[in-house]
């Protein structure tokens, strides 16, 4: 009996160690260990919207298999692209892009990182910034010039951020019996771990920045509220009617921002679970965002509408998006003042740039966007 | 039994020295122990021509120009953006007229994750995986390898004399704030979140190294009024107000060809003496490829009298460290030495500085 105590102690003491040994525990520069809030004392439970299970939209795990072959961009611009639909920037897109500022007049469309933790915030590891020019011990500011670091997550709660292709994969096919590795946009490989993301696979890959067409499809606005209800799903006939409605037709190149309105309720209410309850896309847009040939796809929140309403799939658009499409995705994005100027000027189009922090590896970089009108 | 206790015990005992030194290896860097950077080793001497009495600055020509070159008030009491105001929407429309090829180059060197000479000297800079496929990033916004803009409450000088840093004196900052800084929450006034985090204007580039026929400038090689004027000559075109005007010294060349070096004690640029002259053209933005200040400066008695009378008292916006080697080479293809750009900042609350997230298309 004490024997097998003694071995069944020995087993739990190996695997605690082995756990804390693969990644760091999250914790804040004066060492205190940070537990990620992953939900309030009384959370809501979110289910998936009745509308995504109307069969008229409805999409079935053998949908997205379909997907994945359907919508595939593999080999569309060579066996070593690692620019995905990004390629369909050219100078000329760009150039005409540049031709859409009329006004002169710039917004910023992103949400920085908070140095204080918050429901939606902090989830991945403590966001602080910090005087290096101050004494450690006082906090006084010393002769010189001011400095700062920071420190915080890429795919931030209150970022917005830049996914990396490489970001989401898919499971290796049998014949790649490594089970370390899976699959990523354009049939590259992809390790989960410290490697991942490593080299031309990860964010240099994609470029240092784009100049092209924004399109901002503010929903909010079209239904008349000031923010979709979390859980809203958003189908193609929500977008085709808003092109209707702003006079414009989302083609190819395009950066497309949909807003939800998800600051503005953050504003308003305070921050909530957006990831397990938000509004966003619903994965039968899938078809038409490669069919329009979407450069860039913009959320203010996770993109995905939370629930996705598909099931044994929690971002169906992520997935297809990244790995079968090679579409980046922005999430978080900060579009409230682009939506401001763009209802002033009754324009929803615009110059969009966005420079990518050339960090070798990783998974994402903050979204450093600019609409220009 | 004593056996399999003594065995379960070192067990225990390894795991968690194994866990121990998990907690305590990033200990060094992520836990806020005081990096020790590697002082430099080289030694440089002002360039003789600093001295040249047709340039020669000295603290009395700082002095005249706290009051010459003042832009305090010029934008209002309340302003924070300085010379960024010169950046207005027709300015903006002109630059987006510029970009007519629709080519796209990054104006960005990023933070490198491994130390260096130039690099890591107030903070080290980390990326590490928190889970399987997360990164999270830790670096100091100033850090010798980043292409990064000031905040304007990144310098201070003293009420009585804004061009001079007298311990112990009233500490002011751009407009006449207080300098005001919070371990916590950053700069009170001027911080990097209340200065704009959006523009779009026309670019001009001065290549010096193209106009003097060499890779790069040698370190410590001053840049006068004379080297701009002549390269506006060469290429054709005129630094104007609201421009952001990007002064190559090859810095970038010289370190990929012969590795770092401390190109803050020891760099080529600007000498002070272009001070009045890029008041008078009304410069927005002053991009630097190295510390933007011939260094050493040559001017007795300060280290870096541009950014201190550029920043304090002109409200003139930097950025340190701009990588332009590529528009570089896309201005020289097309003998064309102006440009769209566009920036982004971060709004980090308070904070002293920002990535310079730029690009310039032609």
């Amino acid at each position: 009996m004490k024997r097998f105590a003694v071995v069944l102690l020995v087993i739990a003491a190996a695997v605690t160690v082995g756990a804390q040994l693969q990644y760091p525990r999250p914790h804040t520069r004066a060492g205190e260990a940070w537990n990620p809030a992953t939900s309030r004392p009384n959370p809501v439970t979110y289910r998936a919207h009745p509308r995504t299970q109307d069969p008229k939209y409805k999409v079935t795990p053998a949908d997205i298999q379909r997907y994945e072959r359907e919508l595939s961009n593999w080999g569309r611009w060579g066996a070593n692209d690692s620019r995905g639909a990004l390629n369909l920037i050219t100078p000329a897109r760009t150039a005409a892009a540049a031709r859409l500022v009329r006004e002169g007049l710039s917004v910023n469309l992103q949400h920085f990182v908070e140095f204080f933790p918050s429901v939606d915030g902090w989830r991945f590891w403590p966001a602080e910034k910090w005087l290096t020019s101050a004494n450690p011990q006082t906090g006084q500011q010393g002769d010189g010039a001011a400095l700062d670091a920071v420190r915080f997550s890429t795919h931030e709660g209150t970022l917005s951020h830049l996914d990396a292709i490489c970001h989401y994969d898919r499971r290796a096919p049998m014949l790649d019996i490594d089970p370390a590795y899976r699959v990523t946009y354009n049939n590259r490989r992809n390790r989960r771990d410290e490697l991942s993301c490593q080299g031309t696979t990860g964010i240099p890959g994609m470029g240092t920045g784009y100049v092209t067409r924004g399109v901002l499809v503010d929903m909010p606005l079209m239904m008349g509220v000031t923010w979709l209800e979390p859980t809203t799903p958003i189908f193609v006939e929500d977008l085709e009617r808003w092109e209707r409605f702003a006079g414009i037709t989302i083609g190819a190149g395009d950066a497309l921002l949909i807003r939800t309105g998800r600051w503005a309720k953050r504003a308003a209410e305070g921050p909530w679970e957006y990831d397990q309850g938000g509004a966003g896309l619903h994965a039968s847009v899938l078809p038409w965002l490669r069919a329009r040939d979407v450069s860039l796809l913009v959320g203010d929140a996770v993109t995905d509408v939370q629930p996705s309403g598909v099931e044994n799939a929690g971002r169906p658009v992520h997935t297809i998006s990244m790995v079968a499409m090679g579409l980046p995705l922005v999430d978080n994005g900060y579009l409230e003042d682009a939506a401001r100027e763009a209802a002033r000027l009754k324009r929803w189009e615009f110059m969009i740039s966005w420079q990518i922090n050339q960090s070798l590896g990783g998974t994402a970089v903050p979204f450093n966007g600019v609409a220009t009108f | 039994m004593k056996r399999l206790l003594l065995f379960s015990a070192v067990t225990v005992l390894t795991s968690s020295l194994l866990l121990a030194q998990r907690v305590v290896h990033p200990r060094e860097t992520r836990e806020g122990t005081v990096f020790d950077p590697a002082p430099a080793t080289e030694k440089f001497q002002p360039h003789p021509s600093t001295q040249d009495p047709a340039v020669k600055v000295t603290l009395a020509d700082l002095r005249r120009w706290e009051k010459e070159l003042s832009n305090w008030g010029r934008w209002g009491a309340a302003d924070q953006r300085g010379t960024l105001n010169l950046i207005t929407p027709a300015k903006s429309r002109d630059a987006a007229r510029l970009a007519r090829d629709g080519v796209t180059v990054g104006l960005q060197h990023f933070v490198e994750w491994q130390p260096s000479r130039d690099g890591w000297r107030m903070a080290p800079a980390e990326r590490w995986h928190t889970a399987a496929g997360l990164d999270a990033w830790s670096f100091a916004t100033h850090d010798g390898t980043l292409s990064h803009m000031d905040a304007l409450c990144h310098y201070w000088g003293s009420r009585a004399s804004p061009s001079t840093r007298t311990p112990g004196s009233e500490r002011v900052i751009f407009n006449g704030y207080p300098f005001d800084v919070d371990a916590k929450t950053g700069c009170r006034n001027l911080g990097i979140d209340r200065m704009g985090n959006a523009y779009v204007t026309r670019g001009a580039l001065v290549d010096l190294p193209r106009l003097r026929k060499v890779n790069w400038l040698e370190p410590a090689t001053p840049i006068f009024v004379s080297d701009l004027e002549e390269w506006e000559r060469v290429a054709n075109v005129k630094v104007s107000p609201g421009d952001v005007l990007m002064v190559r010294t090859g810095r970038w060349a010289m370190r990929d060809a012969k590795g770092p070096w401390a190109y803050d004690a020891g760099g080529a640029g600007l000498h002070a003496s272009v001070l009045p002259w890029l008041h008078a053209r009304g410069v927005s933005l002053l991009v630097g490829d190295a510390v933007n200040d011939v260094q050493p400066s040559g001017v007795e008695g300060i280290g870096r009298p541009i950014h201190q009378v550029g920043m304090v008292v002109m409200g003139l916006v930097f950025v340190d460290n701009g990588y332009l080697e590529d528009v570089a080479r896309e201005a020289a293809a097309r003998q064309r030495w102006e440009f769209m750009v566009t920036w982004q900042t971060w709004a980090s609350q308070g904070g002293t500085a920002s990535p310079w997230n730029a690009l310039a298309t032609f």
